[in-house]
């Protein structure tokens, strides 16, 4: 059983522990459901007379709780010793979080270790960022610098028995100041292990962690995975007398099948050595103490290029989610990174929604921070926390400054809350009957032809040209080079569903079951290579009333590249997609035969619409103009309807359309009500599938 | 230079997306706004020169069908619409982090480190490892020292740089950057500065005065302060021609106060490009700045040590604008 899920059956039985609703997408705190809407504020970045203000200004905008982290380069003075308000009264956590649960607000906790916060060396002292014990080594054994402002820094290994040891003692430090102020004692009702777990973003395939302690691990998930010695030399083609003489590739060497086996087993290495030191990490805040409340973890921007995904990253904490720091003009990608999150966790959610930015990275505007959050809304996001809510050094934009007082962007990103609150956002649906699978064993393709060193795939997704961008075109012996194909396969049919206006989402393939129980079909790619239990998972799908459809062709090799007896799926049809008009041929076909539902149809092309539903009443209606220029949106009504706009309040009606105008990369969000003496219309039965976990 | 203590604080989404407008704004040439290609290439080879893997910058991986050498990039760039392309042979990229890693680190400042990463992008360039379409300019990196000693010109220790840009009467953004310890360590923003003045009147012909004696008190004594309006202070910075700036400070849409010696020396050179363009045109072409590039490099190399502007040109060229502002509104009037 996964630690998520055993932690959370273990709350389950104390009603003094804080549970999470993955139903109404709430944190039930003693029968009261709370919204994750929160909003960052560093303590120890301001002054203490300003964090009432702060607080009470966080609490006017409408969110329940704060979040802050706790760094450990700031509290810790000398070797082991810290500071928590002893001496510097910046750093007096306790007072904090007792001043927070004074004013009624909850607290979300994230103590690291890494937890960048443009903070030098990432908030971990000196003493153990320079600690040659515990940073990551190159394949040549060297350290492996990471180029932040205001120094390059030689990043920590994930894999170091000696950072995860000086971790798990920071952890008892912290746990002395917030286990008495665990809810219901105190404010703390979410705590975060660790920060955007992928290598402190030198996250390419063989760019690290040739650490000693990662290859002993390494070694030690190759015995699991091939029983004996001898199946390993069978699988790599390779002598080895003995498992010490077995080490990590270090380059892409070879397109052979034994090369092959041999590197996706070292990216599979990967996920697991973060999924497990995520899992270590989370194990030692609970041994000192603090448990009984969800723990939560987010993955920064590409993950379509990340050496791990959020399903396994689910497995190991309660709540996984993304971080977003896009313009307006990425409306696109905030949408195809959204539907990922949504079709894979359980809890939508973004711990880090942008709001305001670092002057390192992009700039970001007032009107693309909130544009932005409403369209990670629009399509499925549940919970947000703003950060930054208060201004801090290293930061601008925030919507309440340095001392507490509110700027001028915080009326606006006060009624959009105060909109979500009304109409109970969290506990409305986007209805979706259409899933993407993202199979990992590709992906763990793509990362292992990744050509450009350094310059990872999760960098060349970040600024748009696809993690595959830099993959080798070699097609290894397959008929066309899968590592660059299946995104190609993937898009066009995404860019087909929605010109066909039908609502779906990205599940990755190691996603739980229960992501796949409300599908009606799913479009997965599949080439000659799929890993096996994935493709019985999609055969359960089938059997149990779901619709499968596939291509270019049915695999014949598992995921160590082995011969395997796939079979077909009952319920599905096999696809070829060499063009944009294969793929809208396709969807057209799945669309018409399932009747597959297209809510609020809208012209032109450019303008999207969601609908978030509550049953089978649409409540929330959001409308984004993905496009630079601006447009005259004409929707199709399903009855005669008065959309409000939730933030401008103007109001448009109509019978069975209804027209308004959008800005250039813009998102509205209008309250859906049914014209007052208008009939009601006979609403399509749903045809939606339920079916139990496999 | 830049402390590990570094601050950065005061800016809104706003004054900040605004001073970046003002960095970012810059002549543009013809040939820029006629450019129809964007973006450039990535192409990675393999040892033996054929591509392994291919993509734009902007549109994502490509077959890089018909490219048989380095010869073929500008037929390449064409066909893709790229303006520029880098041929990266694999391994490359890994060569160079082996390499920074160790003198990267052994750096314990931001912009020795940079250097130093460059210094390496340079030794696999030589080595063949990468290669740019068209070449780059050769001009030689300089050295943290060097960079330094640029930097003691203009914002010696222990002093403060100020910009602040009007938009009517509101201040549009505004900066502040203090050097202590030989390190930058505040850059501040429109509200850190609006903090430490209280409320202005809004000429900033008149507020400059005000601005200046809070942040000096405040943050470090103003070694150079530039204030603008902000249309003024745009227009300048995309007009390249010679003279326009020192007519702004003339006339004072653009006041700098203090005025360090370099500035004036900057104003001379800007004064003396003016007027060497306009007698070059009553010359018929002649070069006239080619005949005085020997004072040119005398003054660029006393700059550091200037005290009094007149006392090394000989001249003062903002009374010499005046007089020749003075001469045309008489001619006009």
């Amino acid at each position: 059983m996964s630690t998520a899920r055993a932690s959370a059956r273990a709350r389950a039985h104390k009603p003094d522990a804080v549970q999470l609703d993955t139903h109404s997408r709430t944190l039930v705190l003693g029968g009261k459901h709370v919204p994750l809407y929160s909003g960052a504020m560093h303590y120890f970045r301001l002054r203490p007379a300003a964090w009432r203000p702060a607080l009470e200004a966080i609490a006017a905008l409408g969110l329940p709780i704060v979040e802050s982290y706790v760094p450990w380069g700031v509290h810790e003075t000398s070797e082991r010793v810290f500071d928590f308000g002893e001496h510097d009264p910046n750093k007096n956590l306790g007072a904090f979080l007792d001043l927070a649960h004074s004013l009624g607000l909850y607290v979300f906790l994230r103590p690291g270790p890494h937890i960048n916060a443009e903070l030098t060396y990432f908030g971990l002292p000196a003493r153990v960022i320079f600690d040659a014990a515990c940073q990551a080594r190159s394949p040549r054994g060297n350290p492996v610098p990471f180029v932040a402002p205001p120094r390059m820094f030689p990043v920590p290994s994930y894999a170091s028995e000696r950072f995860l040891h000086e971790t798990e003692v920071w952890f008892g430090a912290v746990a002395e100041v917030v286990r008495p102020r665990l809810w219901p004692n105190g404010p703390v009702v979410l705590l975060q292990v660790d920060n955007e777990i992928a290598f402190y973003f030198r996250d390419a395939p063989f760019d690290q962690d040739y650490h000693p302690d990662a290859i002993a691990k390494y070694r030690g998930f190759l015995a699991q995975r091939y029983p004996s010695l001898a199946e390993l030399n069978a699988a790599y083609d390779t002598r080895h007398e003995q498992w010490a003489e077995v080490d990590p590739p270090q380059h892409f060497d070879s397109g052979a099948h034994s090369a092959l086996r041999r590197q996706l087993d070292y990216m599979a290495f990967h996920q697991e050595l973060l999924g497990g030191a995520l899992d270590r990490m989370r194990a030692a805040l609970s041994e000192h103490g603090l448990r009984g409340v969800p723990f939560v973890h987010n993955l920064p921007m590409g993950e379509a290029g990340l050496p791990t995904t959020l399903a396994r990253l689910d497995r190991s904490v309660d709540i996984t989610g993304i971080d977003y720091y896009h313009r307006a003009r990425d409306l696109r990608v905030v949408k195809e990174r959204t539907l990922r999150v949504a079709g894979t966790v359980r809890m939508p959610y973004s711990p880090e929604m942008g709001i305001g930015s670092s002057p390192w990275l992009t700039p970001r505007s007032e009107g693309d921070s909130l544009t932005t959050m409403m369209c990670a809304c629009a399509y499925g996001l549940r919970g947000v926390n703003l950060y930054m809510a208060v201004d801090r050094d290293r930061w601008y934009g925030a919507p309440i400054d340095e001392d507490g007082r509110a700027r001028a962007q915080a009326p606006d990103l006060a009624r959009f809350f105060a909109a979500l609150h009304e109409h109970a956002f969290h506990t409305l649906t986007r209805r979706v009957e259409v899933g993407i699978i993202v199979p990992k064993e590709y992906e763990h393709l793509t990362r292992a032809t990744h050509t450009l060193g350094a310059i990872s795939p999760c960098l060349l997704d970040l600024v748009g040209v696809g993690a595959s961008a830099a993959s080798l075109q070699d097609d290894f012996g397959f008929a066309e080079p899968i590592q660059t194909q299946w995104p190609r396969w993937v898009a066009r049919i995404a860019k087909a569903l929605e010109l066909a206006r039908v609502p779906y989402v990205y599940i990755e393939s190691d996603a739980p079951d229960a992501q796949l129980a409300n599908m009606r079909v799913v479009f997965v790619p599949s080439y000659e290579l799929a890993d096996a239990q994935r493709w019985e998972r999609l055969v359960w799908f089938s059997e149990t009333g779901g619709h499968v459809v596939y291509g270019p062709r049915l695999p014949q090799l598992d995921a160590r590249l082995a011969e395997h007896v796939f079979a077909t799926p009952p319920n599905s049809r096999c696809v070829t997609v060499l063009d944009q008009t294969d793929a809208e041929q396709v969807v057209h076909a799945v669309v018409n035969e399932l009747a597959l539902a297209c809510p609020f149809p809208a012209a032109p092309h450019t303008v999207q619409t969601a609908v978030h539903v509550d049953g089978d009443t649409p409540r929330l209606l959001f409308v984004m103009q993905m496009e630079a220029n601006a447009a005259g949106a004409e929707l199709r009504l399903p009855e005669p309807m008065v959309l409000t706009d939730a933030m401008s309040g103007e109001r448009y009606e109509g019978d069975t359309t209804v027209g308004f105008p959008l800005d250039g990369y813009s998102c509205r969000m209008f309250v859906c009500e049914r014209l007052a003496g208008a009939p009601a219309r006979q609403r399509p039965a749903s045809a939606r599938r339920s079916v139990p976990p496999c | 230079m830049l402390s590990r203590d570094l601050r950065f604080t005061g800016f809104s989404s706003s004054s900040w997306i605004n001073l970046l407008s003002l960095l970012g704004a810059r002549a543009v040439t013809p040939t820029e706004t006629q450019a129809t290609a964007t973006g450039y290439l990535v192409v990675v080879e393999n040892i033996d020169g054929t591509p392994a893997a291919a993509f734009h910058s902007i549109h994502g991986s490509f077959t890089p069908d018909g490219y048989g050498s380095r010869d073929d990039l500008p037929r390449l760039c064409e066909r893709q619409l790229a303006r520029r392309a880098i041929v990266v042979r694999r391994g490359a990229i890994e060569e160079l982090t082996e390499r920074a890693a160790l003198r990267v680190l052994a750096e314990d400042d931001y912009v020795a480190q940079w250097l130093a990463l460059l210094q390496l992008t340079r030794e696999i360039e030589r080595e063949g490892l990468l290669h740019f379409w068209p070449a780059r300019s050769p001009l030689p990196l300089p050295t943290a020292a060097m960079v330094t000693r640029a930097l003691d010109v203009v914002l010696p220790n222990d002093h403060a740089f100020l910009a602040v840009v009007w938009e009517g009467t509101e201040i549009w953004t505004a900066l502040v950057v203090r050097r202590r310890g030989s390190e930058i360590d505040l850059i501040g923003g429109a509200e850190l500065v609006s903090e430490v003045t209280g409320p202005l009147g809004g000429d900033y012909r008149r507020d400059h005065r005000a601005l200046r004696r809070a942040v000096s008190e405040a943050i470090a004594p103003v070694h150079i302060g530039v204030f603008a309006q902000r249309q003024q202070l745009m227009q300048l910075l995309r007009d390249p021609r010679p003279g326009a700036w020192t007519k702004a400070v003339a006339v004072r849409d653009v006041i700098i106060d203090p005025a360090p010696a370099y500035v004036h020396v900057a104003l001379g050179a800007d004064t003396l490009r003016a007027s060497a363009r306009k007698v070059g045109a009553w010359l018929g072409g002649f070069d006239v700045l080619a005949g005085l590039e020997p004072l040119a490099r005398a003054v660029r190399d006393q700059v550091a040590h200037v005290s009094s502007v007149s006392g090394l040109l000989g001249w003062n060229p903002l009374q010499m604008l005046a007089h020749r502002l003075r001469t045309r509104d008489s001619e006009r009037g």
